[in-house]
């Protein structure tokens, strides 16, 4: 059976160890992409069903990227969740995301709440608290 | 023809005129005629007698009269000689070729002649000598020769001693039927009218020159602009070639020149030093503070030091007046005269009246140049003040900025921290033991603590910058109740603490406030609550107070807090160290947070405590409802 593809884009290697692992025992393939262009390059050609999106990175920064996932039709279905350590901008982007998870973020706390997400659980529910 | 009185007799006697009488008749005719002569003889003595004593009557009033009148003639003559004698005026008549006929004694006492030197003479051309050829009289007597008068009101005429008398005068012809016949001029001294009105005229110019010190004075602040209008002023006035202003050097050794008037023929006297040493005359002046005049500055001995200067510029008399102000010589004026020139009274005390304006000036300008600097010191000490709070408020800012980089900074290690913990915990690492779990349990237990601090370290910088907004959103209390009991109770029962949560059911379903921001409120009191409470239970209760409030109360059964300290508690990184407590790690920003929320909230924080029996932290909020809100929003 084909794992669903999430996507950590985040710039902290650490993070994006410890969000891969979360999101693989959440029932993911995984894969990593450490800075904004990257990223946009990457979603040209991936369809990720979930994407752990950090806002501050290198190039592009994680709202530009947010922006492509929304305007891409391909994307449609994609779930975002934002990781971000700068709780204004997130709250800013809040509605345009599925989740937003503050800095920092316990690594059950995303590994739960990605498994809801995956395409064969589509009666769980989209809020999540924080 | 016969006599009527004749005809009556024949009558009387009845005889007839054509025929003659019997001689009885005529008898008694005789005796009527001889009766009526008789009777004619008395009325003739009678009339005589009567035109006798007429006559006489007639030339005793003849006489009276005359002598009435002589006496009259005289009394009025006398009259108007002495009226022509004792009037003020000088008057004489002059007949139609303007000789002299009649000259009064104060025409005589004005004039210097005697009546006898000038009867018969043409007085006119004596009194207004004439410039021309043609003579004063001829001029004068044309003007008036057919009947107009002649009169002015400031003349001259020449005394005998040769001087001129200020005189008003009127020249007015004599005319009889028509022809001219003389002329009759009155004149009167205005001597004494005229020191009165030069008087009046110098007193008006004086003031009208004080009034251009004065206004020269206020119309500027410059002090050298001031003094060189005011040199102008007073030597023009007084006719003077140069007036200079020099001022004194705070060792009272030297003065500057530093203001001037001077007529275009003069040497500038600006900028020249004049020392006070050796100088008698300046000397003089500092030490009487009076003014000095001295009538040759070129030979007196008191002005030896600049007598050569003197000699240069042609300087004779010198007048030297202090520039006093507040008692202290400040400087002098100096006037100068090309010749020898004596000053009046009046002089003096002009120059004097305007030196003092210009004194009061100085004064005036140095009292304003120092609440100026008065003001300048204000405005700089505002202006300090202004950058020190911009710069605290900076200050303030960079460090909210700061709090908010770092505590940006510190969540992604933070979350590392905590990720790979949990991991290790997992077991997706490899197996752990018993006491890894354990410590790493701590680990986990010190990053929350960690992560609190941080939290509230941005919390208070945020409000310290007013940043910190609270929403005002609809929310179920419900849910704040859910919310904490899925947290707290956990972290109560690790303590070996029991926690309650109570929600009056008269609370609304719905209220409006900020439901983060009261979930913050209760997990700082709670975690306050457990950390103070050694054994016990911990119980929080949701209530309405009124229609107005509602209350968050969180009731311990700690250690209690001693009065003395409840005001501090509030205070930011105050933890009361009155007493043992199990756990330290706190913030010690929790109450203070609590308590700038509720302020933000618009609410009340009441402390109720007693020592090792508990304490009650209430909050008590503004009650509103989603309708209410409703309402509000549109009454605004």
């Amino acid at each position: 059976m084909n794992k669903p593809l999430a996507l950590v884009i985040e710039d902290d290697e650490n993070l994006s160890t410890i969000f891969e692992q979360a999101l693989k025992m959440a029932g993911y393939k995984t894969d990593t992409i450490r800075d904004g262009r990257q990223a946009l390059t990457a979603l040209s050609e991936l369809t990720p069903q979930l994407i752990a999106l950090d806002l501050h990175l290198p190039d592009v920064s994680g709202e530009e990227i947010l922006e492509a996932v929304r305007t891409n039709d391909r994307l449609k279905e994609c779930r975002v969740i934002l990781t971000t350590a700068d709780a204004r901008m997130g709250e800013f982007l809040e509605d345009r995301v599925d989740l937003l998870l503050i800095k920092p973020i316990r690594f059950s706390q995303l590994r739960d709440l990605a498994h809801r997400y995956r395409p064969d659980k589509k009666s769980s529910v989209k809020s999540a608290e924080s | 023809m016969i006599h009527h009185l004749l005809e009556q007799q024949l009558e009387l006697i009845a005889a007839v005129v054509s025929q003659p009488p019997d001689l009885e008749k005529w008898d008694e005719l005789l005796q009527k005629v001889s009766e009526t002569y008789a009777h004619s003889d008395v009325t003739i003595e009678r009339w005589k007698d009567a035109y006798s004593s007429l006559h006489e009557e007639l030339t005793g009033s003849y006489e009276d009269l005359r002598r009435y009148s002589a006496d009259l003639l005289r009394n009025e003559r006398d009259k108007l000689q002495a009226i022509i004698e004792s009037i003020g005026e000088g008057l004489c008549t002059l007949n139609e070729s303007g000789s002299l006929l009649f000259l009064n004694p104060k025409g005589c006492s004005l004039l210097g002649w005697q009546e006898t030197d000038v009867r018969g003479q043409v007085i006119l051309d004596w009194l207004i000598p004439s410039a021309d050829e043609e003579t004063t009289t001829e001029k004068l007597l044309k003007l008036i020769r057919f009947g107009d008068t002649y009169a002015i009101d400031d003349g001259l005429f020449l005394h005998k001693e040769g001087f001129s008398i200020p005189v008003s005068f009127v020249l007015n012809p004599i005319m009889r039927d028509g022809i001219f016949q003389g002329a009759v001029l009155t004149f009167r001294d205005i001597s004494e009218i005229k020191k009165v009105q030069n008087a009046r005229e110098r007193r008006l110019r004086e003031t009208l020159l004080l009034n251009r010190v004065i206004s020269a004075t206020t119309s500027s602040l410059d002090l050298t602009e001031v003094l060189t209008s005011v040199c102008k002023e007073i030597a023009q006035f007084l006719t003077l070639p140069q007036a200079a202003f020099g001022l004194l050097d705070d060792e009272k050794s030297n003065l500057t020149i530093i203001a001037e008037y001077r007529e275009e023929d003069r040497i500038s006297a600006l900028g020249e030093v004049i020392p006070v040493s050796n100088n008698p005359a300046t000397q003089e002046v500092l030490l009487t503070r009076k003014p000095l005049y001295i009538p040759d500055a070129q030979t007196d001995p008191r002005q030896v030091v600049i007598q050569p200067l003197s000699r240069r510029r042609g300087t004779r008399s010198l007048l030297i007046v202090p520039l006093l102000v507040r008692g202290q010589v400040l400087g002098t004026l100096g006037l100068n005269a090309s010749e020898i020139r004596p000053y009046s009274d009046h002089e003096m005390q002009l120059v004097q009246n305007v030196v003092s304006a210009v004194s009061q000036a100085l004064e005036n300008a140095q009292l304003y140049t120092a609440i100026q600097q008065e003001l300048a010191e204000r405005k700089a000490a505002e202006i300090a003040l202004a950058q020190a709070r911009d710069r605290a408020l900076e200050s303030n800012r960079l460090q909210t900025e700061f709090v908010a980089k770092v505590s940006h900074e510190l969540r992604t290690p933070l979350t590392a921290i905590m990720g790979f913990a949990e991991m290790l915990q997992l077991g997706i690492y490899g197996d752990v033991s018993d006491k890894q779990i354990e410590i790493l349990e701590k680990v986990m237990s010190s990053t929350d603590g960690l992560v609190t601090l941080v939290n509230d370290l941005l919390d208070v910088a945020q409000m310290e910058a007013g940043r910190l907004k609270i929403d005002e959103e609809p929310f179920s209390p419900r849910e704040l109740v859910d919310r904490i009991e899925s947290t707290m109770p956990v972290l109560a029962e690790k303590r070996g603490l029991y926690l309650t949560v109570n929600l009056d059911e008269g609370l609304p379903a719905v209220i409006i406030g900020d439901l983060e921001r009261l979930y913050q409120i209760l997990i700082n009191l709670v975690n306050n609550a457990i950390k103070f409470t050694l054994e016990g239970e911990i119980t929080v209760s949701l209530f309405v107070n009124g229609p107005k409030n509602w209350v968050i109360q969180v009731k311990d059964t700690g250690i209690g807090i001693p009065p003395d300290k409840h005001k501090i508690i509030f205070d930011r990184f105050q933890q009361v160290r009155f007493a043992p407590t199990r756990d330290h790690r706190g913030t010690g920003l929790g109450l203070s947070i609590v308590k700038q929320l509720t302020d933000l909230m618009n609410g009340e924080i009441t402390l109720d405590s007693t020592l090792n029996k508990g304490s009650v932290f209430k909050i008590s909020l503004p009650l509103r409802t989603p309708e209410e809100k409703a309402v509000q929003s549109l009454s605004t």
